[in-house]
């Protein structure tokens, strides 16, 4: 709460510098007859704390909540165990707190050091655009996609494996689609990322992201990997239709409408809402948890 | 003659079983015979085997395969055992009532009466290892399966095993047993203390336990007594370790041939002939063994040599390395390996390949364990990222 009384008198103040500014003169103190009403203005606090960062709607605290701190959906009730989620959830916390793992969309663009023995200088760097980010806990997988002298290359890595040593943004974006494997069968242009490419300014995570909304021309039919006109659902920023004569354009349009109610059917939808009460109130018991455990580690190895 | 066979076959009208009042069509004769009189479940009736050779039948060898089913001879309904009955069918409802709401406290009340008291028998003596003893294992709970990463880069799937509530139940010398080995029965997780026959009962009770849900037998040397009413926890095992685990299998029911052995079955096209075996063989008769449909899963699979690379003292969890049949929340039994190679010769190797012998004893007890104990190969995710030595000469 202190913070944002101190935003709110600090962008006050810089309001009224600006109107100064315009008029290309320094800020004056307009003194006035009553000098004894003078009222300083408020100090501004300027211990910030790492605890106090505002998360805007779409983006939130890794240490708190993530995608795949989500259980999977899985039907008969006895088939799930709550340890091991939490378990699993606590190696995760372990691992955020030693790297740094920087948030990213399916649609952004991620450069990547690995580890590997094979290599020269027993590590290696690839950077592509993220297809997609599925998976639970420990094993959640994302997959990364450049065209490097005409050729797509993907390669799959583990969010939260040790092996990786390095992980840059260089690029944040997120699409309306979470999975992007249309690329494949898209323009290549939306997949070739300059080996040497520079980061670009985040926006900070107060700030709500926009999406993606543009749509992206795919090759003629015959050559797809999937008949994407009979997927539900379909693609949003993938334009498949561009191509299709009018008897396939019928058939695509008799094809959604026919699949269209499974967008009502309540059975198959996941609510995440109430779970993600219970997954914060659990990461925060985590923190503590994993602070006495791992203390008792230190005291071995030292 | 004629008025018998005007019997058998003439009448069709439908015959009601006079327990339940369900009706069945058909014969009365055998509608009789498939329902019967209700009997109580907590007494044990023993069955007599169904054992052909003795009447002179044609062949000696019983083929029995691991489901229990005999290829050549269906046991009929009347020599099955009787039908289990629930354990409050006879009682009225105030009774029932009564008696759940003791069954709801029983295992917290029972374990803090034993924390209590104070007349506590001391446990059973504690003998060294030898060459070819064998010590009794534990009873889990088959949590999940997650990656684990270890420090040259490389990573495993490896499962979470929970000992949960585990104690012995009951221990058979040599003698009592069959004159080969010792025999001791642990059991895991508890139940309400009606869930089982009066029999076991009796051996809960003897112990000063809570019923358990899930029970397994371990061979075990004389050397490695362990008294009925020992807690087993995860520090039974030792990180480093070879594990054997047996477990139920997820069970598919009566499957065909196509996914219970995988047969090719019939081209895409093909319009007759889909998913059928084909072939029964040559030689004018069907070999045994034939492969066949029948029932796919829920045996009991036993994988051997399973390291041992993480330890939970809090949970009481343990990460091993691969993964065993089982849905999760199956019972598992778990034990040191029975793999040849793994076996130890001296103490060392016992040390090393083999947990505490006979049990785990805390060296000081007002010591506090860590609450994770990691194998020296695995890296743990609160170490910063992996970076490999480079080899320059």
């Amino acid at each position: 709460m202190m913070n944002k009384s101190w935003l709110f008198s600090l962008s006050r103040w810089t309001q009224s510098l600006s109107k100064e500014a315009k008029c290309a003169r320094a800020p004056i103190l307009h003194l006035s007859k009553r000098s004894s009403a003078f009222k300083a203005p408020t100090r501004p606090d300027l211990k910030t704390t790492e605890s106090e960062t505002t998360y805007a709607k779409g983006r939130e605290n890794p240490m708190l909540f993530c995608e795949e701190y989500i259980p999977p959906q899985v039907q008969p009730d006895w088939h799930r165990n709550k340890l091991k989620y939490r378990l699993e959830r606590m190696d995760c916390l372990r691992r955020r707190k030693a790297f740094n793992i920087p948030e990213f969309y399916p649609g952004s663009i991620v450069a990547v050091t690995v580890a590997d023995k094979h290599a020269p200088g027993k590590s290696i760097r690839f950077n592509g655009r993220v297809l997609y980010k599925d998976g639970f806990g420990l094993g959640c997988k994302f997959a990364l996609r450049n065209v490097i002298d005409g050729e797509g290359i993907e390669v799959v890595y583990h969010l939260y494996g040790p092996y990786i040593q390095k992980m840059e943004v260089l690029h944040l974006e997120k699409w309306v689609d979470t999975d992007l494997r249309y690329l494949r069968d898209a323009d290549p242009s939306y997949c070739t990322i300059d080996p040497d490419m520079q980061p670009k300014a985040l926006p900070p995570t107060s700030v709500e992201l926009e999406l993606f909304r543009e749509r992206v021309k795919l090759n003629k039919s015959p050559r797809w990997q999937f008949q994407y006109q009979k997927h539900w659902p379909p693609p949003y920023n993938a334009d498949f239709q561009s191509h299709f004569l009018e008897d396939e354009l019928i058939e695509s349009e008799r094809f959604s409408a026919m699949e269209s109610w499974r967008k009502y059917d309540i059975c198959r939808h996941y609510d995440v809402t109430e779970m993600k009460e219970e997954i914060v109130a659990e990461m925060k018991a985590n923190k503590s948890r994993i602070e006495k455990a791992d203390s008792t580690l230190k005291q071995e190895t030292s | 003659m004629l008025a018998s066979r005007q019997r058998l076959f003439t009448s069709t009208t439908k015959s009601s079983c006079c327990f339940c009042e369900r009706e069945f069509h058909g014969n009365k004769k055998y509608a009789a015979k498939r329902h019967r009189t209700p009997r109580p479940k907590n007494v044990f009736t023993p069955v007599e085997p169904v054992n052909a050779v003795k009447r002179g039948e044609r062949f000696a060898v019983r083929y029995t395969d691991k489901y229990g089913v005999r290829s050549d001879k269906f046991v009929p309904v009347h020599k099955l055992p009787a039908p289990r009955w629930s354990w409050d069918y006879d009682l009225t409802k105030d009774n029932v009532d009564f008696l759940s709401e003791i069954a709801r406290n029983y295992s917290e009340n029972l374990q803090t009466e034993a924390t209590n008291a104070p007349l506590n028998d001391e446990l059973w003596p504690v003998h060294d290892w030898q060459k070819d003893s064998k010590r009794c294992g534990a009873v889990g709970i088959k949590l999940g399966v997650h990656p684990i990463w270890f420090k040259d880069g490389s990573y495993c799937n490896s499962t979470l095993i929970q000992i949960l509530d585990c104690n012995v139940v009951k221990y058979f010398s040599k003698e009592e047993y069959n004159n080969k080995t010792a025999a001791v029965l642990v059991g895991a997780k508890n139940a309400s203390p009606f869930y089982r026959n009066e029999k076991y009962a009796q051996f809960c009770r003897d112990a000063g336990i809570p019923m358990k849900a899930k029970c397994f037998r371990f061979l075990v040397t004389e050397n490695a007594a362990l008294k009925p009413g020992t807690p087993i926890n995860a520090m039974h095992f030792r990180v480093g370790q070879y594990v054997d685990c047996l477990a139920k299998s997820i069970g598919y029911g009566f499957q065909g041939v196509m996914q219970r052995w995988k047969m090719a079955g019939g081209h895409p096209h093909a319009k007759l002939w889909h998913r059928r075996i084909g072939s029964l063989g040559a030689g004018g008769k069907v070999i045994k063994g034939k492969k066949m449909p029948g029932q796919l899963g829920g045996t009991y699979e036993n994988i051997r040599g399973l390291k041992v690379l993480r330890i939970n003292t809090k949970y009481n969890v343990i990460y091993v390395k691969g993964r065993f049949a089982g849905h999760i929340n199956q019972f598992v039994k778990i034990c040191d390996t029975s793999v040849g190679r793994l076996q130890p010769n001296t103490e060392e190797e016992a040390k090393r390949l083999i947990g505490p012998f006979p049990r785990y004893i805390p060296i000081d007890s007002n010591e506090e364990l860590p609450e994770e104990i990691y194998h020296d190969s695995v890296h743990r995710m609160n170490d910063p990222s992996i970076i490999l030595p480079s080899t320059e000469k």
